[in-house]
């Protein structure tokens, strides 16, 4: 199986999971197949070798946007007349199950079949008699660690050239812009919060009476009161 | 022009047209913009690889962030309209008033 068939297997479902985020009444099922759409971009990346990418992919949507997504649908009652579930709306699940049940049975045949034939078998090849087995004998295959150290990683490009050297300024506007986020969140949601502190005045900080405890006063023991 | 290009480019299309169409609930539509926001990313990065540039990717990574702060601050209106009026419908957003 080529890289190539395998990059369009994977569209097919962002396509596939794309138009179920158009049809779905409920935001639930559209966070969960958010949450799918990410995962197969982060294997799109992964194909093209880009690690460091594909981890900040899952590491931000799934782990950070997705829950803040989950998060708002827990506070927020949604009234929303649920259509009549019917299996249909699973069809499209199966689908892709059945394609990609195909895709891996595809690779296993083609290339797993191939390396047992040149690596599993000359590994084994003094238990066998046969003569023709015994001349192919395995290539010695050993770390090479001066490619180690001479590679360069996904990693260490973008932190060593890009985002911390010659680019650096786009960093720094990155961050502007999640500090402009961060404060203008802040100051949308201020007066639902000052609004709760006015109706019960009990939560309001006063100074004098923190400052004016005692240990002996506030904390008793239970048998003692009793 | 690549072929997976243009399927990234008719994924974004897609996500326009439900961007267009979906006129009820407002985290439907702030989750496709995050999804439109995420190809685009992807057009960069998968642009980036062939061209040999690693520019690409660091857009890919300032999209990123855009898309973080974009549903933030979406989802912080989407409490306070929840909060005034009782409904999350984008036709009742006008009575916000600042």
């Amino acid at each position: 199986m080529s890289t190539l068939g395998l990059l369009i297997m994977l569209l097919g479902i962002i396509i596939m999971c794309t138009l179920v985020i158009l049809r779905s009444v409920n935001p639930i099922y559209s966070i969960l197949n958010l949450i799918v759409i990410y995962g197969c971009y982060a294997s799109i990346l992964l194909t093209v070798e880009m690690e460091f990418l594909a981890c900040i992919y899952i590491l931000v949507n799934v782990g950070a946007i997705a829950v803040l997504f989950l998060f708002i649908v827990m506070m927020i009652n949604i009234n929303i007349v649920e259509i009549q579930e019917t299996m249909k709306k699973y069809n499209i699940y199966m689908i892709v199950g059945i394609i990609g049940v195909v895709g891996l049975l595809g690779i296993l045949i083609t290339n797993y079949q191939i390396r047992i034939k040149e690596e599993v078998i000359a590994d084994f090849s003094m238990f066998l008699i046969n003569s023709e087995v015994v001349q192919l004998q395995a290539t010695p295959s050993y770390l090479d660690f001066y490619s180690l150290f001479v590679e360069t990683t996904d990693i260490r490009t973008m932190g060593s050239n890009v985002i911390y050297g010659s680019y650096s300024i786009w960093f720094i506007m990155a961050c502007i812009i999640l500090l402009i986020g961060m404060v203008g969140v802040i100051y949308i949601t201020e007066d639902l919060i000052i609004e709760k502190r006015t109706l019960n005045e009990r939560r309001r900080q006063d100074i004098n009476s923190q400052v004016l405890r005692e240990y002996k006063i506030t904390i008793r023991n239970y048998r003692e009161s009793k | 022009m690549n072929l997976i290009d243009l399927i990234l480019i008719a994924i974004y299309v897609i996500g326009i047209s439900g961007l267009i169409f979906n006129k009820n609930n407002i985290i439907n539509i702030l989750i496709i913009s995050e999804l439109n926001l995420g190809t685009l990313g992807m057009l960069f990065v998968l642009a980036s690889v062939e061209l040999n540039d690693i520019l690409g990717e660091l857009s890919g990574l300032y999209i990123l962030t855009f898309t973080a702060a974009e549903s933030a601050i979406g989802l912080a209106i989407v409490v306070i309209l929840y909060s005034k009026t009782g409904i999350i419908n984008i036709r009742h957003l006008n009575k916000l008033k600042g």
